[in-house]
């Protein structure tokens, strides 16, 4: 009976989940007139509110341009969060334990606080309109090393040791021995800050005004909120579809190391 | 292979109050097999390490083959180390960990083929090759070290308590194993342990290590027969040797050792060594102690001491009593073909050809 209940409990809080993601779905199916109906049945679907979303933005592009700066942003994160990782847990030198508390202390500074600061660097450093500006800033994440790191701790230092002995140096170390241990840690990381660089809509906003170089969240928004779209719900809807299909394929994918990543780690994104 | 030299080699930890390893001068020849025995703590660990290049060195210096290697990097020493907890790499198989370090060094696929197999076929982990290591026992683990070790055929080979995590039967195996390994291979080794079994049956010399520094070098019989202090004499050697706080005196034309109430007559040359009235520790080893009347022919044996058994352990072959005689507490290592057991009064004899005397400071005096 106990379990019953907590079966319904947790029936309800995935259906409370879920349902905006189906709306979503079943609303951008619908034809332009049924789109405000309100009701998940419909007589017919049809893929006319993608075709309008493609025939009136540049949304290939837009889609490009996010997975350039997503999968960009995605490798480096893994790879430098790691590096910091891996000498905050393994290597000892003076000062280390200050060093991880400035990078705990940072993940508590709001992000909104550092934008100004960065936008003028970017703009002194001639980056507006071009990747860079869109890649750089978040290259390393604080959420990264501290993920890295404690994954990092419970792999014996005798492996470390031993690979010396075998001829490797740190960064041999790092890639060879590690990276292969820490794959949950490592999908962990990759699914969070791809799904943080995926999402950002704020900082193209500030640095990115050319339509070629903007990318899905902002092209959508401006889209949405810019009148383009007619004000169509199902259009817009469509192209919010489209703006999640690669997260939730990423998810669906490495769904298993995710989850194992996150109960071993105890951080949540 | 190599010839190993530590030159007033000094280590001390940067939260240490004071040196791990105090002025550390040591020569291994090439070939040799040399034990690194001690307590927990000794430094024994720290000074394969630190011939490593895992830990640096705080002061002296280390040479392989007239070579300074002391600020080497591990890669470059030609080392090849076997460590306590196997350290096999947890995502490679059995093969890929015996070549690791032939791949990071860049040796052609062939000849890493070859060697490879070759180890395997050595160390009998053939069919092995394709497992993971958490899908190995400890013995298996142990052997697909030992490979990863050997395959490079590096100058010398470094054991750091490499049988300390397997049973007493795997251990005596693997014991055995390394051993003719090391005879095959004829190569320089070093082997940490705490075991005195193991440094007692596989070295060609050990080192007795306390607190840092030498102890005692010599072969294991040297070190067993004449121990150069109290520490080395009751940590060789198990059940540990007797020690008993003594006096030099003169009884008549004969010179002894007061043990208790009872005067210990010893050989003139022994005695000749000994200081009337001076404080000594009289040593005897338990194997050395016999019932009076069971006293094997040529053994000059001391007068007989009435003793109660407070304790008998029997080991199978042996039987290892607790004895006291009036306050004098000692263990005696007796063959098992006489029934004995707790509550027994019996007569022993020392056998003093086979003692050993201590000053006050706990050195050798004979």
């Amino acid at each position: 009976m106990k379990k019953l209940a907590l079966y319904l409990i947790l029936i309800c809080a995935a259906v409370s989940f879920i349902y905006p993601f189906l709306w979503m779905a079943f609303i951008s199916l619908r034809s332009v007139g049924d789109a405000g109906a309100g009701s998940f049945l419909s007589s017919f679907f049809t893929l006319q509110n993608y075709k309008a979303v493609f025939m009136e933005i540049p949304i290939g592009r837009a889609l490009l341009n996010s997975a350039i700066v997503a999968l960009s942003t995605t490798a480096s994160v893994i790879f430098f969060s790691s590096l910091v990782g891996y000498a905050l847990a393994k290597l000892r030198f003076n000062g280390r334990e200050t060093v991880f508390m400035i990078v705990l202390l940072t993940m508590m500074i709001p992000g909104q606080l550092t934008l100004i600061p960065l936008y003028t660097l970017i703009v002194r450093l001639g980056w507006i309109d071009a990747y860079p500006a869109l890649i750089a800033p978040w290259m390393i994440s604080a959420m990264g090393i501290l993920i890295f790191r404690q994954t990092f701790i419970s792999i014996p230092d005798d492996l470390i040791e031993a690979a010396r002995m075998e001829g490797c140096g740190e960064l041999r170390i790092l890639t060879s021995i590690f990276w292969p241990l820490s794959k949950p840690a490592m999908v962990t990381v990759g699914i969070i800050t791809f799904m943080n660089s995926w999402n950002e809509v704020l900082w193209p906003m500030m640095v990115v005004r050319r339509q070629e170089m903007m990318t899905m969240p902002q092209m959508i928004t401006t889209f949405s909120v810019g009148g383009q779209s007619g004000g169509e719900l199902g259009v817009e809807m469509a192209a919010s579809m489209l703006l999640i299909i690669p997260i939730l394929a990423a998810y669906a994918f490495f769904q298993k190391y995710f989850i194992e990543g996150i109960a071993s780690t105890g951080i949540k994104g | 292979m190599a010839k190993v030299i530590f030159e007033k080699v000094v280590k001390r930890y940067p939260s240490g109050d004071r040196d791990t390893v105090r002025e550390l001068s040591l020569t291994i020849d090439d070939g040799e097999f040399l034990v690194l025995v001690g307590p927990s703590g000794c430094g024994k660990s720290t000074i394969l390490r630190m011939l490593a290049g895992l830990i640096n060195v705080t002061a002296g210096k280390i040479f392989i083959d007239g070579k300074d290697i002391t600020r080497l990097h591990p890669k470059d020493r030609d080392i090849s180390m076997v460590f306590q907890n196997y350290a096999l790499f947890p995502h490679l198989n059995v093969y890929d960990n015996i070549a690791f370090g032939l791949k990071m060094r860049g040796a052609p696929k062939k000849e890493i083929d070859d060697r490879v197999r070759e180890a395997a076929a050595l160390l009998g982990i053939v069919p092995l090759l394709h497992k993971k290591p958490k899908e190995l026992s400890g013995g298996q683990s142990q052997r697909v070290a030992v490979g990863r070790a050997i395959v490079r055929r590096p100058k010398v080979f470094l054991f750091d308590e490499p049988l300390s995590n397997l049973d007493a039967k795997m251990r005596t195996q693997m014991r055995a194993e390394i051993s003719r390994l090391h005879r095959r291979l004829k190569a320089t080794a070093i082997y940490v342990t705490h075991d005195q079994c193991e440094a007692m049956t596989m070295a060609d010399r050990m080192v007795v290590l306390h607190d840092g520094v030498i102890g005692q070098c010599g072969t294991p019989h040297e070190i067993y027969s004449a121990p150069r202090n109290t520490f080395v004499a009751t940590f060789i050697g198990s059940p540990p040797m007797n020690l008993f706080a003594a006096q030099a005196v003169c009884e008549g034309a004969a010179s002894g050792l007061k043990i208790n109430n009872f005067v210990l007559p010893l050989p003139p040359l022994t005695a000749a060594r000994l200081e009337i009235g001076s404080k000594y520790t009289f040593g005897i080893r338990p194997e050395h102690i016999y019932l009076a009347d069971r006293v094997p022919p040529g053994v000059n044996s001391s007068v007989p001491l009435a003793c109660e058994v407070e304790l008998a352990e029997s080991m199978g072959n042996d039987v290892v009593l607790h004895c006291n005689s009036g306050g004098l507490a000692f263990q005696a290592s007796l063959k098992h073909d006489f029934p004995v057991k707790s509550g027994d009064k019996i007569n022993v004899v020392f056998a003093l050809d086979k003692s050993h005397v201590f000053d006050e400071k706990g050195e050798r005096v004979a």
